[in-house]
């Protein structure tokens, strides 16, 4: 099918001179390549739902005056996911002019409730059938004129990843339309939002979606809409409380009808419209797919994948890579060329000891970040979008699901945990796909405990496997055995549910190395922006606390503790303040005492040092994320517990006649 | 014959009867939106480590708790 190019500029007459027009659509449809194709913007591509949570934002092409938002995915309004929160943030506050909705042209029905719910919106609309090559590859057949006519709409069919059908597109913004479809809801139901249309109409003066859209969104209790008209018109959202109040007295949620109502209609439409003509051909990637998730095979699959990523991450990025860049880069050539220019140049002492000094901005701050971190996350980052690209994570969430529960998370907290396994900073922030306040705030608290990134990882592993095989598996018998105690005690003590996990397993594919690299790219200049900020705030105030003579002081308060409770010498004290700046510093402090700790003593050491609080730049992250009172109540309670399950490791290895 | 979906044998395709007030509002809410409606055919892919099913031309994995709270039965004339 050939499609125009867009090359004559031709303006969105609704949207005018700085309007905004939104992408909206459920997850994993091409959105973002769509977005792509309009503006000629990247933004991170992935086949594992749930990714994009920031909504981007480009001029178009075509119309260089109007703005086009990337909504993240939406399997439905009213909006329940932070996804969808923010989806439906979007409609209200930027007010787009015209709404394209990416849809899955195999997964018609369910893209179709989506539908019915944007006509109810009232705002013109383009229906977008994005990858219609696959639809049409599985004997999917569309009526699209039928399909339009009955929504009132233009229907595109878009192959986004070659541009198929863009120009079509490009061109229906331009005459977009509103819908003039409407979902019939049962009698009573209809009455209430009518009741509650016209109150909306009456008082609300330039609503930003139809009154009628409103209405149903408010009644079917969308968080969004109930918070902007509470904000806004408080009486008129008491009002429509009452109207929902009285309309639910007795019975079922309007919520639940609502939905209902819409999948059946949206199930009727579709059917109207597609036929499928032939049988559709076993996809090996689905095959694939089942076989990771099968009792014999998955398990060596999931091990296979796990040693790969060790091979990759551990071996190269944080051996070969690590040695390159912080040993013969920056030990050798630029830290020292640095240092000589700034001792050389400082008007003030204390200025050259702050940027080069043993806390120093340079010599630890950014070097701990580009010189050994960055390697680092950039391979394990590549890893990860190979995984992701794939959809083996997806997978990866049902092997882990009953583990998760055991700490009272579901399946999808593994994307965090593992990524923790990377960087905790990067991985705090990636709690936000988790369903609810209460999984976010567990699955941080975990990772702050009990998962090693890899700078520390590498260094406690190396240490431990100087000692025996046998000690590193104890180290990971007992982190797991915490994980697990600690989560268990959290879900119990957190207020609130348990969220059972449904999750959409996508075909299995080869990942796609495009795809990958930007994913990739992306990760890492977010890393760049926003974390390494926070390195460098931890190095200042490492090196503040040194200055006015905290650090020696907490050195010295903690001696007792470290030699008295967990049997090592005092000079480990200083590792665990250093663990608090870089945690890979707290297990080389320890790895650095070498022959003066028994094998018993390094597990002790490396069990505390992993416990112990992550690095300040994680403790920033957690405070963004959770807020300070969360932050102080983690740290609080992780110090203690770090040290509690050192001692007691302590008295089992002397219980067992290990200790030395 | 009604039945739990977790009970349903992998390979067979039943129909959705009902969805258990069991679950929360908000949750039987999301599964409507993933297709989960009375009349909606389902076929069982496998039921370990979790039940997954196709509905609507896409797989799903649901956990057992849920697998459970969905009625449902053999497949009749009229059914989607």
């Amino acid at each position: 099918m050939s499609s125009p190019a867009i090359a004559t500029p031709f303006p969105i007459p609704s949207a005018s001179a700085g309007g905004v027009c939104a992408l909206v659509g459920a997850p994993n449809v091409g959105k973002s390549v769509v977005f792509h194709r309009l503006t000629g913007t990247y933004v991170t591509v992935s086949n594992y739902p749930g990714t994009t949570v920031e909504i981007a934002r480009a001029a178009l092409r075509f119309d260089p005056a109007t703005t086009l938002l990337d909504t993240p995915g939406v399997l439905a309004f009213p909006s329940r996911s932070d996804d969808e929160r923010a989806a439906m943030r979007a409609l209200l506050h930027e007010r787009p002019a015209v709404l394209i909705q990416v849809a899955d042209a195999k997964h018609l029905r369910r893209s179709l409730a989506i539908t019915l719910t944007l006509a109810e919106a009232g705002l013109p609309l383009v229906l977008a059938l994005n990858m219609s090559d696959e639809a049409a590859a599985r004997g999917v057949r569309l009526d699209l004129p039928r399909l339009g006519e009955a929504l009132g709409v233009d229907v595109i069919a878009t192959v986004a990843t070659s541009g198929q059908g863009i120009g079509h597109l490009a061109g229906a913004m331009a005459a977009a339309r509103r819908p003039r479809v409407r979902v019939a809801y049962p009698a009573a139901v209809e009455a209430a939002i009518e009741a509650a249309s016209e109150v909306v109409a009456a008082h609300v003066a330039r609503p930003p979606l139809a009154a009628r859209g409103l209405s149903i969104l408010f009644l079917a209790r969308d968080p969004e809409v109930e918070a902007w008209l509470a904000a806004r018109h408080p009486a008129v959202a008491n009002e429509l409380r009452a109207v929902r109040a009285a309309a639910e007295v007795g019975g079922e949620r309007l919520a639940g009808i609502i939905a209902r109502t819409r999948a059946e209609a949206a199930g009727r439409l579709a059917g109207q419209v597609e036929s499928v003509t032939a049988s559709p051909p076993r996809s090996r990637g689905a095959a694939v797919g089942r076989l990771a998730l099968h009792r014999v095979w998955g398990l060596p699959i999931l091990l296979a994948v796990l040693y790969v990523t060790y091979l990759v991450v551990g071996a190269f990025g944080a051996g070969t890579l690590v040695d390159l860049t912080e040993d013969r880069l920056f030990g050798a050539l630029v830290n020292p060329a640095v240092t000589a220019f700034v001792e050389a140049h400082a008007p003030w002492r204390w200025l050259a000891d702050l940027v080069v000094g043993p806390y120093g901005l340079w010599t630890m701050g950014m070097t701990y970040a580009v010189a050994l971190i960055l390697p680092i996350v950039t391979t394990f980052f590549l890893v990860f979008g190979v995984l992701e690209d794939s959809g083996y994570f997806a997978r990866l969430s049902v092997l882990a699901n009953r583990g998760c529960a055991a700490m009272g998370l579901n399946g999808r907290a593994v994307l965090p945990m593992v990524l923790g396994l990377g960087c905790v900073t990067m991985a705090t922030l990636t709690t936000r796909i988790l369903s609810t306040p209460r999984e976010r705030l567990i699955a941080t608290f975990l990772m702050a405990l009990a998962i090693p990134c890899s700078a520390q990882l590498g260094v406690v592993l190396g240490m431990l496997a100087a000692q025996g095989f046998g000690w590193t598996l104890a180290w990971v018998a007992v982190l797991c055995l915490v994980l697990v105690a600690a989560g268990a005690l959290a879900a119990r003590l957190i207020p609130g549910r348990r969220i059972p996990l449904v999750t959409e397993l996508p075909p299995l594919r080869w990942p796609v190395a495009g795809n990958v690299a930007k994913k990739t790219a992306g990760r890492l200049v977010w890393y760049l922006r926003e974390v390494i900020p926070l390195f460098l705030v931890g190095t200042f105030v490492m090196w503040l606390m040194d200055r006015i003579g905290v650090l020696p002081w907490i050195i010295e308060r903690g001696e007792p503790l470290v030699s008295g409770w967990l049997g090592l010498p005092k000079e480990a004290a200083a590792a665990f303040v250093m663990g608090f700046l870089r945690r890979d510093f707290g297990a080389t402090g320890l790895f650095a005492l070498g022959a003066a700790l028994s094998p018993a003593q390094a597990l002790v050491g490396m069990v505390t040092i992993t416990l112990f609080v992550p690095c300040i730049a994680s403790v920033l992250m957690i405070a963004k994320e959770q807020g300070a009172r969360a932050t102080a109540l983690i740290v609080a309670t992780i110090v203690p517990l770090a040290m509690l399950v050192g001692g007691l490791v302590r008295l089992v290895l002397s219980a067992l006649g290990l200790w030395s | 014959m009604k039945r739990a979906l977790d009970a349903v044998p992998p390979g067979e395709t039943v129909v959705l009867e009902r969805v258990d007030d069991t679950l929360a509002a908000e949750f039987r809410e999301q599964l409507a939106a993933y297709g989960f409606v009375p009349g909606r055919l389902l076929h069982v892919l496998a039921q370990r480590p979790m039940t997954v099913v196709v509905c609507d031309h896409v797989e799903l994995a649901l956990e057992g708790v849920v697998a459970r709270a969905l009625e449902v039965r053999g497949p009749g004339a009229g059914d989607n």
